[in-house]
């Protein structure tokens, strides 16, 4: 251990654990400009002479350095053979309150050289504050011919760069975006490999026109409400599935209601077996919304009709008007068969008559349904399991048509049936 | 702290470890500031310690420095157990703070040393594997070279270039994220 004399170069004689542990103590883009120092490959970083990097997983939370160097993350490391990216810069909840309308000034712009230059990037993950305006239009985007999954969360990103990520990126086939506000009519023309979509959270989206042959999966959890505007109505959509022969697995969740009364034949609720409806929107507690949304159109004519009209102020359950149980909820226009339904999970359920006429409709029209499970909603005030008991007794006797459907109710979590897209959307965060 | 009170003396004496220095120094240590070192809590463990614990590979200049350093970081160790069950949650919280503002400060006064003692001190943190100082005189040296350009990180560091200037300007590209 000869200790480093003038002249020498202390440095470059330190084993490469230790020119590491130094290089960890930088940032990210200091330790990347030691690259250039010699041919000493330690200063090379470990990419670029050792081991391929294969999967990078960061949380960095908030704040100029920690973004700053968030993107340099990206950059850095799909630039040396990484395959599996995730930045995540979410800032704590608290924080964001009183920066919610942030401009295109706070996001950080992914580099365009991301998309340009040939990487290998399989799957990419990316949560804050990421701007992804340098996504160039079809077929520009070569860089990211092989990803595989790439998911979004408070992303500035536009319904154009949706489009054009989509349509670039051949081998995707899975995306999901979150809470991605910019986002008002998305389009999701894919090929043949997308299978996996989840829209979570992106609250502007009023309208999602959907291609995608090969999906099985499919969740969206919105926010679709009328524009009060009448020229604006034509295009407000709501939810347009193309054919969707593979889906398994469809999840549709509300945080309001919807008002729209676009009359499009919906076939893709017919292929699904398993149905998740997540009535958030039915607890009454926005009662700035009318009706309930299921986003697909053709239910959701049959549930305005079922909700028997406007419930303006207070809980749902109690501005609805006092129908007798036994009003007949057959409702004009219903042909609807969910014949290959077989799994009814009602989430957050509170036993409001709304959400038992829902049940009801979908029972009867459900053939093949096997299970209903009733997930009684977690918040405080909410019914205990003793008061849970009518409403199973209520949900079984509805089951006229069905006499093998077998009826569950459980408390969140407890529930041991099949988990669709539910809980990996919403126990994770 | 190894003579706290009588008692404690004969537990105290068998709890001294001899650590000797490349140049044959002897240095009397506790065992809790021994054990700071991982690499010398194994050999307690594995009880090879009675004779001394040679240690080539560190003079005793540099030993002497690690030894300060062990010291101070073993008593705040100490003190935090001591103290735990002696005051309030509160007070507790005070002292520990108080102690952690100490401890910093040495830290920074310990690392005012010219630069081959601070690579020594690298290296033999990390051959006696003390993961403090080990974290310290390395975040010392990424400090230095933080914010430089590469030309004036290999003026301070003596660093020879051997790079052709193609293979720079490609790495230059590569790396263009970097520098801007």
């Amino acid at each position: 251990m000869a200790a480093a004399a003038a002249g020498e170069d202390p440095l470059s004689g330190l084993p490469d654990d230790l020119l590491h542990s130094i290089l960890r103590g930088l940032p990210l883009k200091h330790a990347a400009r030691t690259s250039a120092l010699s041919r000493r490959r330690c200063f090379r970083l470990h990419a670029e002479h050792g081991a391929p990097l294969n999967a990078f997983r960061v949380a960095l939370g908030l704040g100029d350095a920690a973004s700053a160097l968030g993107r340099d993350v990206v950059g850095w490391v799909a630039a040396r053979g990484a395959r599996d990216v995730e930045v995540d810069l979410t800032p704590p909840p608290q924080e964001e309150e009183d920066d919610t309308d942030h401009g295109s000034a706070a996001f950080l712009e992914i580099p365009g050289d991301l998309f340009l230059a040939e990487n290998s990037l399989e799957r990419l993950a990316l949560g804050g504050r990421f701007g992804l305006r340098a996504v160039p239009a079809p077929p520009g985007a070569a860089g990211l011919a092989r990803l595989r999954s790439l998911s979004l969360s408070d992303a500035d990103v536009t319904d154009e760069v949706v489009q054009a990520m989509v349509s670039s990126f051949r081998a995707l086939e899975l995306l999901s975006l979150r809470r991605c506000r910019r986002l008002t009519s998305v389009r999701v023309i894919a090929g043949g490999r997308l299978r996996v979509l989840e829209i979570v959270g992106c609250l502007a989206v009023r309208a999602l026109q959907v291609a995608a042959p090969a999906l099985e999966s499919f969740a969206f959890h919105g926010d679709i409400v009328c524009s009060t505007d009448p020229d604006e109505e034509e295009d407000a959509g709501g939810v347009l599935l193309g054919d969707t022969p593979a889906l398994r697995d469809a999840y549709l969740s509300h945080l309001g209601f919807g008002d729209y009364d676009d009359d499009r034949h919906e076939e893709c609720i017919a292929h699904a077996n398993v149905l998740t409806l997540c009535s958030v929107g039915l607890l009454g507690s926005t009662p700035t919304h009318r009706n309930l949304n299921i986003a697909c159109d053709r239910v959701v004519g049959c549930l305005r009709s079922l909700l028997g009209g406007p419930a303006d102020a207070g809980g749902a359950a109690a501005s609805l008007p006092a129908a007798g149980e036994d009003e007949p909820d057959i409702v004009p226009n219903v042909d609807i068969v969910l014949d290959h339904l077989t799994l009814i999970k009602s989430v957050n359920i509170r036993g409001t008559r709304c959400e038992l006429r829902l049940l009801r409709f979908l029972m009867n029209r459900a053939p093949a349904l096997g299970e209903v499970v009733l997930v009684i909603a977690e918040e405080e005030g909410a019914l205990g399991g003793e008061e849970m008991m009518p409403i199973q007794t209520r949900v079984s006797a509805m089951r006229t048509a069905l006499p093998e459907a077998r009826v569950t109710v459980c408390r969140p979590g407890k529930d041991g049936s099949r988990n669709p897209a539910h809980t990996k959307l919403y126990h994770e965060q | 702290m190894a003579s706290a009170g009588s008692g404690d003396e004969k537990a105290a004496a068998a709890a001294m470890i001899t650590l000797i220095s490349s140049d044959n120094e002897k240095f009397e240590v506790t065992e809790a500031t021994a054990t700071l070192s991982q690499t010398i809590r194994h050999m307690i463990e594995d009880g090879c310690t009675d004779g001394g614990v040679p240690l080539p590979n560190v003079t005793s200049k540099i030993l002497a420095r690690v030894i300060e350093y062990c010291k101070k970081h073993a008593t705040a160790a100490a003190g935090e157990e001591g103290s735990s069950s002696s005051f309030s949650d509160a007070a507790f919280l005070e002292v520990d703070r108080a102690f952690l503002e100490e401890l910093e400060e040495f830290d920074d006064a310990f690392l005012e040393v010219d630069r081959a003692t601070l690579f020594d001190l690298i290296l033999a943190a990390n051959y006696l594997d003390i993961k403090g100082l080990l974290n310290l005189t390395c975040q010392k040296v990424a400090d230095s070279v933080k914010g430089k350009t590469p030309e004036q990180i290999r003026e301070m560091y003596n660093i020879v270039n051997d790079l052709t200037p193609e293979e720079e300007a490609e790495i230059r590209r590569e790396t263009q994220w970097a520098f801007e």
